[in-house]
């Protein structure tokens, strides 16, 4: 178990090396790149710029002067700044925003709360719902039940999040002059407000992702309940429930578990259009935000930290298995 | 359909042989799968909808009728119109059209590239593939709409745009799927029997090993298209897909129709309904197509073997 841990590990390195190339070479990939977009905007509003010069200017302040190879191993760290220091993503370091001047990790630090709690509460919900729901359908196989749970799940996934976010601002609000909170209420200063904020959002999350979960439980709960070991436990007399939840469900638990790692890169990207939609200052809205105003800094740093959430939900998943299913063995 | 088989037995036997299995495959659709079936009539009725949209609808998709500006639904104009006075019925049929485009085209780019690289890193194994599936665990760990929306903020919006980009992404998320079976279909015999008299590498790619698992790649394409065109309303909403003239369902519902949505609903009704309506359909009939045609996928057991684990385990 230990080495097999120590293998994944290593593994992440090479991955997530990369991942940080990709990243680099896309913001890069395209010549209209920052420099035209900052000059544009400054020949804008500052007037008479000399644009030949300003685009010097711009480009030795953003660290565009020299190679490409050269701006990638300065990024990274591994490479000397212009002023001699190493700093760079290897040491932490995510650079200073484009725009706002100000560190990246700060802007990341005062989003990452709000993300975090949404992306969370959307996943107890999905499970919350899934995996009864799922277990249900599996159990009362082709009966009004489980026909009932499978349009609903198919129904959950054809309903796309953003149009359920639309609906759910105008409709309440015609019927009955309600409409969600789209302001931020701190959780120290009011708990139940601020769970109220995420509430529908999560909602919609975790209803959207449900419905490929359940599926998945459904078909893994109908595998197993066909299994010899069942048809054992029927036959020693046991009651339903026992069957169902100590000898089935607990074989269920690893599509469940692998689960978060497939759910995570849909957590994200419903994140990114939720905090659009009901104004969450998350990390969303800090990514949507920056791709409009071209802060390639930012942008890129959020791909990272997008990608190094999903490697570790992997890796977490994959560890998971051996703790929930004894049979399992790493090697 | 009966007799479509028994016009072309006069012609190869190998012709009629595929004819007849396309027919039987139509016969245990309808029989086995009625809400499969129901899924691809809507699909097919959408997909005309796209292509005749010309005819179908009452008015130009960009045609304005300022003095009658978020009028509700009437005979006139069966659905409403917008803030701009654009009839919706017409909107949302060419709004068909752009969703149809998108997903057919962006799917058959992604499937193309899936199968090809699956095929290289599967088949010919070794160094390249070592190579190419770190590359791709790379890829398949950032998050697909924020990369999407990188690409398409930094490419320019477009449609072009959109269908490459998802095709690329979905493509090479995709081929760790397609490679997994081509390594289970590699060591078949036949494929060895092809080795043996001389075969090259691209001639048993092709001839021999793209044939058989070709019910996976058509399954692919199926269960794909629902997404793909999910994601693209998603990017048109987000202000990165089709840009706000044309009609794209996405972009219909965001946009500065979004603030008119309290006097006109109707507004927020019809593009969401039209997408949902048509990836419920898709994602019927793709589920129908799979249990069809995919011998692995009809449940049972067997799928707990150690093979499906170390595949999913590849990262």
């Amino acid at each position: 178990m230990r080495v097999y841990i120590i293998k994944r590990l290593l593994l992440i390195i090479p991955t997530l090396f990369i991942t940080t190339f990709v990243v680099f070479f896309l913001m890069r990939l395209v010549p209209g790149d920052a420099v035209d977009a900052l000059v544009a905007e400054m020949g804008q509003f500052g007037g008479e710029t000399l644009l030949g010069e300003s685009r010097a200017l711009v480009e030795q302040e953003l660290g565009l002067d020299v190679p490409f190879f050269t701006q990638y191993g300065r990024w990274m760290g591994f490479l000397p700044d212009a002023d001699g220091s190493f700093s760079g993503i290897s040491q932490g370091d995510l650079g200073i925003s484009l725009r706002t001047k100000k560190p990246v990790i700060e802007e990341i630090a005062v989003r990452l709360p709000v993300t975090l709690e949404l992306s969370i509460m959307s996943l107890i919900i999905t499970y919350l719902v899934a995996i009864p729901v799922g277990i249900y359908s599996a159990v009362r196989q082709d009966t009004w039940g489980d026909y009932l749970g499978r349009s609903f799940a198919i129904g959950w996934l054809a309903v796309p999040n953003f149009w359920l976010a639309t609906l759910v601002m105008v409709f309440p609000a015609l019927w009955w002059n309600w409409s969600p909170p789209i302001f931020v209420i701190p959780f120290a200063e009011d708990p139940i407000g601020n769970l109220g904020m995420f509430i529908i959002p999560a909602l919609i999350i975790g209803f959207s992702a449900s419905g490929g979960m359940m599926r998945s439980t459904r078909t893994w709960m109908l595998e197993v309940l066909r299994q010899d070991y069942i048809r054992t436990a029927w036959a020693k007399g046991l009651r339903e429930r026992t069957v169902l939840i100590r000898h089935a469900f607990r074989n269920t638990l690893i599509p469940i578990v692998t689960g978060i790692g497939y759910q995570l890169p849909m957590l994200i990207g419903g994140a990114v259009i939720m905090e659009n939609i009901f104004c969450l200052p998350g990390m969303g809205q800090l990514f949507l935000t920056a791709i409009n105003r071209r802060d390639y800094t930012v942008v890129s740093s959020l791909l990272l930290i997008g990608s190094i959430f999903v490697v570790f939900g992997n890796l977490m998943a994959d560890l998971a298995y051996g703790f929930v299913d004894p049979r399992i063995r790493y090697r | 359909m009966g007799n479509g088989a028994d016009d072309s037995s006069s012609g190869r036997a190998t012709e009629r042989k595929r004819h007849s299995r396309l027919v039987d495959f139509f016969i245990r659709l309808v029989r086995e799968k009625p809400l499969g079936t129901l899924g691809a009539v809507i699909t097919l009725l959408f997909l005309f909808t796209g292509i005749f949209a010309d005819l179908l609808a009452p008015y130009g998709m960009n045609e304005i009728h300022p003095a009658e500006a978020l009028a509700p639904p009437s005979a006139k104009y069966w659905l409403g119109t917008d803030n701009l006075g654009r009839d919706m019925l017409s909107r949302v049929i060419f709004g068909a059209r752009i969703s149809m485009i998108v997903g057919l085209a962006a799917t058959t780019l992604s499937v193309f590239i899936s199968t090809t690289i699956g095929m290289l890193s599967g088949y010919i194994g070794g160094k390249i593939d070592l190579i190419l599936q770190r590359f791709i665990d790379a890829v398949m760990c950032l998050p697909f709409l924020p990369i999407l929306l990188v690409i398409v903020a930094l490419v320019g919006p477009g449609m072009l745009t959109v269908i490459i980009a998802m095709g690329i992404v979905w493509g090479i998320n995709g081929s760790r799927w397609m490679r997994g079976i081509i390594l289970s279909y590699k060591e078949n015999m036949y494929i060895e029997a092809a080795k043996a008299i001389g075969c090259p590498t691209r001639r048993i790619l092709t001839r021999h090993l793209l044939p058989n698992v070709m019910p996976f790649v058509i399954t692919g394409f199926t269960i794909s298209v629902p997404g793909v065109i999910i994601t693209e309303a998603a990017l048109s909403f987000l202000g990165f897909g089709v840009p706000p003239p044309e009609p794209s369902w996405g972009g219909m519902l965001s946009g500065p129709g979004r603030t008119n949505m309290f006097l006109a609903p109707w507004m927020a009704i019809w593009p969401g309904l039209a997408l949902s309506l048509v990836v419920y359909s898709i994602s019927m009939f793709g589920d129908a197509l799979r249990d069809l045609l995919d011998p692995r996928l009809r449940g049972g057991v067997g799928r707990y073997g150690v093979r499906v684990k170390k595949g999913k385990k590849g990262g």
